[in-house]
């Protein structure tokens, strides 16, 4: 019945490896370029070709039903950690990989290339992979904090005073979070015995009613999950992180950002399905979460700070998603979380370029960019169009969805949300836009050097990526409405 | 519960309260940083006494057993059954190691960053360095 295959690993333990390698390799630039892009190549190639199924590192699956889970007895407890791979996983880890590569290859393409910069880079890829694929709750925390660690890594790398701080009060919450995620897989070990989050997803449904203890449990596994994705009350901690990276690493921590939030969503609907009050505490922040974020966006008047707010509000849409708690509700926020990445990184990808060829992304500052790069400005607009949910673009699909979801879950009032966030959205960067490209009196000079091929490539692959989504979107989102169906959730 | 895990659960709220409070109210970087560390340590204290069983044998440390050791190893000891229903739940140790060994590198990038903005600021008061900011 499953396949266990061996391929499904080494999309974690690969990028861990390679970043040890290139960590040694540091100062040897022409190594650490070519072994990051052979591995590149292979990091897309393994999700590709790896067939769904589930990896056993040790030990049994347990497919016996569970009558009795109070005791902690040691032939009771599944030892082994286990990944899982299925449709979910299988696109979020392409799209993860394609998008990883887009930013190495930015990164190369800029000569920054160093040693341990790509090690954190392939550092950051291994954990995200790992918190998509574990079907262990603890190798999801380990991870998660590996992630964190990177993360902040990567930001310190920029080398500014403001990114130093960034990177400490990420690392600081990263502390509170990380001890609340272990604590309530501690309260979770102590009360069932089980660390493999499909067993405790049958132990606590056979087990009825959640005890107290799994109630605290549950809280303090979703204060984790709204840090992790950067969620309120922690959207300020994430926007900051992005504001203060490089913006061609933004838009790879957006997009692990957005994936961890789907894995730890995903966890948090197995594991306590038969738990009402989570779906309207999931519901409440991501409500929250979009308004803020939005409004926020609407006010910032500097193009990395605004994309970022603009990122934060985007993933609130999908945790609204989550918070339907229908699989068609779940379904449509996973989907709008692959649209959403997307649009994000060809934006980031703009603000990089922008950034290079202007040395500013103030927005008071810059102006009359349409007559230096047209093709930008013209790939910015349809970004701008694809991110609001505008047709025929990707995000249009999933929001669409979205508010279906809404009306069918019977808050039909969240509905009006979605079309209000995209407007807000539309709003924020079309005024950036104007900024840019079209409005008179540059106080910047360009930067005539800086040509960004590489960059206007990425940037024009992707937005027809966006366009092939919004033309043909049951070829991604019929997987992942199966997948959702399948777990019963 | 035995007495002995009531009070251990006790010392884990404390340094978790403790760690917290440094952690959100004290402005030396220094202390926010030690803050961080009492609570990674409560946490840490909270699963080790989950696995304490009282009375129980700890598998760790009887030189009989070792890593390799398979049921039969000990069979002339115990039977398997009854071993493992009367040792101590040994996967929260394993837990606590690896957490140890997270909270250490986390700890040394946390102490890293605070030398930075020392050097930078020439001062510990986080309400100095993060000064101006929105």
């Amino acid at each position: 019945m499953l396949n266990n295959s061996t391929l499904i690993p080494l999309m974690v333990v690969l990028p861990l490896i390679m970043a040890i390698l290139v960590n040694f390799l540091h100062q040897k630039d022409k190594s650490v370029k070519f072994i990051s892009i052979v591995s590149l190549i292979v990091f897309v190639f393994i999700p590709v070709v790896t067939l769904y199924g589930v990896h056993l590192f040790s030990g049994h699956l347990r497919t016996g039903s569970f009558p009795e889970v109070s005791k902690i007895l040691i032939p009771e407890v599944y030892m082994g950690i286990v990944y899982s791979y299925g449709a979910v996983q299988k696109i979020l880890m392409v799209v993860l990989t394609i998008l990883t590569g887009f930013s190495v290859l930015a990164v190369i393409n800029k000569k920054m290339i160093s040693g341990v910069y790509m090690a954190m880079i392939f550092i950051s890829l291994a954990a995200s992979s790992a918190i998509i694929l574990a079907d262990d709750i603890f190798n999801f925390f380990v991870f998660t904090e590996i992630l964190v660690v990177a993360q902040a890594a990567l930001v310190i790398a920029v080398q500014e005073a403001k990114s130093f701080k960034a990177a400490f009060k990420y690392m600081i919450f990263g502390t509170i979070s990380g001890a609340s995620i272990l604590l309530g897989i501690a309260l979770l070990l102590g009360s069932y015995g089980l660390l493999n989050i499909t067993d405790l997803s049958h132990a606590i449904q056979a087990g009825g009613a959640l005890t107290p203890i799994g109630l605290v449990a549950v809280a303090l596994l979703t204060l984790g999950w709204l840090y992790e994705s950067g969620l309120f009350p922690f959207h300020i901690i994430k926007s900051n992180i992005y504001e203060n990276a490089r913006p061609e690493i933004s838009a790879l921590l957006q997009v692990q950002s957005k994936f961890v939030l789907v894995a730890m969503a995903l966890i948090l609907f197995r594991v306590f399905s038969g738990y009402a009050l989570l779906k309207s505490v999931i519901l409440g922040f991501a409500i929250f979460t979009v308004v803020i974020g939005s409004v926020m966006a609407l006010q910032q008047v500097e193009l990395r700070k605004l994309l970022s707010f603009v990122a934060v509000s985007q993933a609130g849409l999908v945790a609204v998603g989550f918070g339907l708690g229908t699989p068609f509700g779940i379904a449509a926020g996973i989907f709008h979380a692959i649209n959403d990445v997307l649009s994000m990184a060809i934006l980031f990808f703009i603000a990089s370029f922008v950034y290079d060829k202007f040395k500013t992304t103030k927005l008071d500052e810059l102006g009359e960019g349409l007559q230096v790069v047209p093709l930008v400005g013209f790939v910015m607009l349809l970004a701008t169009l694809a991110i609001s949910g505008v047709p025929p673009f990707n995000s249009y699909q999933s929001e669409w969805r979205l508010i279906q979801a809404s009306a069918q879950a019977g808050v039909p009032e969240l509905g009006i949300l979605v079309i209000l966030l995209s407007v807000a959205t539309f709003v924020a960067i079309i005024k950036a836009f104007y900024m840019i490209f079209m409005k008179p009196g540059s106080k910047v000079e360009v930067n005539k050097e800086v040509r960004g091929n590489l960059t206007k490539a990425i940037i024009v692959i992707l937005i027809l990526a966006c366009l092939l989504i919004g033309l043909f979107p049951n070829m991604v989102y019929d997987p992942i409405y199966n997948f959702v169906v399948s777990l019963g959730v | 519960m035995e007495p002995f895990q009531v009070g251990s659960f006790l010392t884990a709220g404390v340094l978790i309260v403790t760690g917290l409070w440094a952690l959100l109210m004290m402005d030396n970087i220094l202390k926010k940083i030690i803050g961080a560390n009492l609570i990674g340590d409560g946490v840490n204290l909270v699963l080790i006494t989950i696995g304490y069983r009282p009375g129980g044998f700890i598998p760790e440390v009887m030189h009989h057993f070792h890593a390799t050791a398979t049921p039969s190893s000990y069979s002339h000891l115990l039977e398997f059954g009854e071993f493992a229903s009367n040792a101590s739940y040994s996967l929260p140790f394993a837990l606590v190691l690896t957490n140890i060994v997270i909270g250490a590198s986390t700890l040394s990038v946390m102490l890293a960053l605070a030398v930075v903005l020392y050097n930078k600021y020439h001062t510990l008061s986080v309400h100095k360095m993060f000064e101006g900011e929105d």
